[in-house]
């Protein structure tokens, strides 16, 4: 009888736990994403219980002036100037404020080199508002992502 | 009158050393961290991440060590190693990053390009100030490895951080 309590709270608790972690709503933030203008893809994560995104494909993904891989030319770091711009972790730190709001993170211009802050407002479940902005963010710019509904690569 | 005046300087000045806490510095080293790369493969970063948790009386050697005792922190070195029979061929960069729940992810440490056939690296470490990690207790170590090509198999580095502080007794 003792056995078959502890197996019983054992299968409750672990089911319990599953259903808690894929119900966790800071989750629905994680896939794979595409900017209103089409030219990239980035696949948002979770490392430890911040979310990061960073570019899986790229519309062009060479640089017609070299013919090779586009790199990231622009970034301030000058070290990083010839790291490949696909595989950047242009979304960063964010944290889940709750009401579908994902705050505190920066955002990264690769056409730029600057990085701004940034709120990501999920409007369904495919579609997401970023709004980067310097100081208040009434003062910025919001695009409109997609969800990409095909599994792409990491 | 002059003679009093420098004697209660002296006085403060002593009495400000007395008070003065004494600061050490300490070598820590994260030895033996598992970079696990899961296949498939892309070619681009790859994440592999390494969740420590900090013991700060085991690093500092201060019983009951506390967040605001660690004064400073500066990664000083970083090497990363190949399993037996195999090298970061596939590999033409890797970054070093540091995440922790409360501080924003900072690099660490870069190595670009990496040298062909090289079986040990040794990336370059930063400047930055790290001690607001430390001081959170739970971090997580993160090497983004730049795939040459996709591939199937696994990617699995061992590495080695040694890390400056500055304490305060």
């Amino acid at each position: 009888m003792r056995r078959f309590l502890l197996a019983t709270f054992v299968f409750l608790a672990s089911f319990l736990l599953t259903a808690k972690s894929l119900n966790d709503p800071a989750d629905r933030l994680l896939g794979v994403w595409e900017p209103s203008n089409g030219r990239a893809r980035v696949k948002i994560e979770k490392i430890g219980t911040k979310y990061y995104g960073k570019i899986v494909w790229l519309k062009e993904p060479t640089d017609p002036e070299t013919g090779k891989p586009k790199l990231d030319k622009n970034n301030p770091d000058e070290s990083l100037r010839n790291a490949p711009l696909k595989g950047y972790r242009m979304l960063k730190d964010f944290t889940y404020k709750g009401d579908d709001e994902w705050t505190e993170g920066t955002i990264y211009d690769p056409n730029n080199g600057s990085t701004y802050s940034c709120i990501i407002k999920m409007k369904d479940a495919n579609t997401l508002e970023i709004r980067g902005y310097i100081g208040i963010a009434t003062f910025g710019r919001t695009d409109v992502w997609k969800r990409l509904q095909v599994p792409a690569k990491p | 009158m002059k003679k009093i005046s420098f004697l209660l300087f002296a006085a403060s000045i002593l009495l400000l050393g007395a008070c003065k806490n004494d600061t050490k510095k300490i070598t820590y080293t994260l030895d033996n961290l598992q970079f696990n790369l899961e296949g498939p493969l892309f070619e681009g970063p790859n994440t592999a991440q390494v969740p420590i948790q900090l013991d700060l009386a085991k690093i500092t050697g201060i019983p009951q060590a506390t967040a605001n005792q660690i004064k400073s922190v500066k990664l000083v070195s970083c090497e990363i190693n190949a399993p037996e029979g195999q090298n970061f061929n596939p590999v033409s960069n890797v970054v070093l990053q540091l995440a922790a729940d409360k501080v924003d992810m900072t690099e660490i440490a870069l190595l670009n390009p990496i040298p062909q056939s090289s079986k040990s690296i040794a990336p370059q470490p930063k400047a930055n100030e790290l001690s607001t990690f430390f001081q959170q207790g739970n971090i997580i170590v993160l090497l983004d490895a730049t795939l040459l090509a996709d591939q199937e198999e696994s990617l699995s580095y061992t590495g080695k951080l040694s890390f400056e502080l500055e304490v305060t007794n």
